[in-house]
């Protein structure tokens, strides 16, 4: 079809797109006449997004803007402002803002938190409660909670416990048994016993010999004889102890090393709640900022635009109906148009015998 | 036959119209139709001495749109003006006359059969004020209908005759542009119904590139 054809169409039918752009304005109208309420709106920072970092520990943090669309967070702002829950809950909307071009990976996030209202007042009053209740809401629910965390491990704490206990003990009872307490020291003086001995013996040893060599008096003899004797009767003994001494080493060590290990379970969940706690981070009730406090919106730019698409969608109809009238419907040509399109004057007409 | 029924009138059709043109003495101007073909004919006649042959070429795009009523109806009416006239029916593929009765069923002058056959070296001294030349049909190629129809027309302009020639659709052939550049002007006739205007403009575009003189447009409401 040509353009020629549509636009005469149109020309003829103008009334069609003239009625459904009234329609669509009537409707834009009818539809902000409904709906429109006064709307407040606010901007909230949260400095340290633990929704993106997480915790040491990887378990999940709690988003902001989910503590605002909360049910226990519209029930806290109903019972604050004397109304229903449901009713804040249809009139409060959160959004995260974009980051500015440019902003550092990990800029804070920015929540735009806005709320309607019969009245302006009513709406930032609105806004300002959402707001308050929601850092509350939201570094309660974040914020570690340790005796919660030490319910959650009380089967991991008392069986490390146990396990301490256990291994300590089968320690004492080794140690009692076999008299070993603190045997390794118990070794090493032992073993520097036996040396003090094996000199002792070497030194009684050549004092005997210097004796017999120098034909010295036979008690003399005798007496240094004796003293070898004694000397070697105590270095065998001393050695002997050692000797049972070293053997039940090994399976002392054993033992200590089962009470070490029951103990480090015991330090690593010590230390996992240390970190959950994290003593070292600043409280999370800084973490949350209102950048901007409740204020009033304006609905220009929504208004433009959806009186815009009223009009675009009242004229696309319209156009789009005496487009279909222009290909189904078309007229039969006239002796003018002939004229025209043929670029010739029309010389006559032959009129119908019928009329 | 195309029968009309009017009020007040027997059952007449355009062919009788037609046929009444040049028989009566004085124009009675009581047929919307008749008057319609006498202004053509005066319009044509206003414009022979500017056209470079004595000749009328009645085209239209589609079948159906009235050409041999038009070259029938200003033939007779010509013949009050210029006579005389001769009707030349190259309109072998839609034969509008005999079926609806556009054309009136004259008899195929004998003469001028005589004088195409005898080349124009012999002028016959009385033709009468109206003739009708039928081009063969049958078998026939297109290049020797072409040269029929400038015999035809070379005999006409040698009897001092204005010659006009309906021919066959141009959508449903070529014959009427191949015979634009050997008559004096082109007439286009359209009729009223649901119709595209770029066909208009592209036979247009057709008649200016062979050269046509085109006179105008008769658009048939019938």
């Amino acid at each position: 079809m040509e353009l020629r054809t549509f636009l005469v169409t149109l020309r003829r039918l103008w009334v069609i797109p003239a009625l459904t752009l009234l329609v669509a304005l009537s409707g834009v109208l009818t539809y902000h006449k409904l709906t429109d309420q006064p709307q407040a709106a606010s901007t909230v920072a949260v400095l340290d997004p633990l929704a993106a970092r997480g915790t040491i520990n990887g378990e999940a943090q709690i988003d902001f803007s989910d503590v605002v669309q909360s049910h226990q967070l519209a029930v806290l702002v109903a019972k604050q402002l004397g109304t229903t829950p449901d009713a804040v809950t249809s009139k409060v909307q959160v959004r995260v803002l974009p980051p500015p071009a440019g902003a550092v990976t990990n800029a804070s996030l920015v929540y735009s938190v806005s709320a309607q209202a019969k009245t302006p007042a009513d709406a930032i009053r609105l806004d300002n409660a959402v707001i308050d209740q929601a850092t509350k809401l939201y570094v309660q629910l974040n914020t570690p909670d340790p005796k919660a965390f030490e319910q959650a491990l009380a089967p991991q704490f008392t069986s490390a416990q146990n396990a301490i206990d256990d291994a300590q003990a089968k320690l004492d009872s080794f140690t009692k048994a076999n008299d070993a307490a603190d045997l390794p020291s118990q070794v090493q003086q032992q073993r520097a016993n036996v040396g003090q001995l094996q000199i002792s013996v070497s030194q009684a040893q050549a004092d005997l010999a210097a004796a017999k060599a120098a034909n010295v008096d036979a008690s003399l003899v005798q007496a240094a004889t004796r003293k070898e004797a004694s000397l070697q009767a105590s270095l065998t003994a001393a050695e002997e102890q050692l000797s049972t001494q070293t053997d039940l080493e090994s399976q002392y060590q054993s033992l200590l090393d089962q009470v070490n290990q029951a103990k480090q379970v015991m330090q690593g969940l010590v230390l996992a709640e240390q970190a959950y706690v994290g003593a070292d981070r600043p409280p999370y009730a800084n973490e949350v900022k209102v950048l901007d406090a409740a204020q009033p919106q304006s609905q220009a730019l929504i208004l433009l635009l959806t009186y815009l698409v009223g009009v675009v969608l009242g004229l696309l109809v319209g156009m789009s109906i005496v487009y279909l009238v222009a290909v189904f419907h078309r007229p039969e040509q006239t002796s003018l148009e002939v004229g025209r399109a043929f670029g010739a004057p029309v010389l006559v007409r032959i009129p119908s015998l019928e009329a | 036959m195309r029968n009309i029924s009017t009020a007040g009138h027997s059952r007449r059709t355009y062919g009788d119209l037609v046929s009444e043109l040049d028989f009566l003495p004085e124009p009675v101007g009581d047929s919307p139709v008749l008057e319609t073909f006498r202004l053509l004919a005066i319009q044509v006649e206003r414009m022979l001495p500017q056209l470079e042959r004595r000749s009328i070429l009645i085209l239209s795009a589609r079948p159906g749109e009235g050409r041999s009523l038009v070259a029938s109806g200003l033939a007779r009416a010509l013949t009050a003006l210029v006579a005389p006239v001769v009707l030349i029916d190259a309109d072998t593929i839609g034969s509008g006359g005999a079926r609806n009765g556009a054309m009136p069923t004259w008899p195929v002058d004998g003469a001028l059969s005589h004088a195409v056959n005898a080349v124009v070296s012999e002028p016959h001294p009385r033709l009468a004020p109206i003739s009708k030349f039928q081009v063969a049909a049958g078998q026939r190629s297109q290049l020797q209908t072409v040269d029929d129809i400038t015999r035809a027309l070379d005999g006409a302009a040698a009897n001092g005759a204005v010659a006009v020639i309906d021919t066959p659709a141009c959508l449903s052939s070529s014959l009427a542009l191949s015979l634009v550049g050997r008559v004096g002007g082109v007439i286009y006739v359209a009729r009223k119904r649901v119709e595209d205007a770029s066909t208009h403009r592209e036979i247009r575009g057709q008649l200016d590139l062979l050269g046509a003189k085109v006179l105008g447009v008769v658009f048939n409401e019938g």
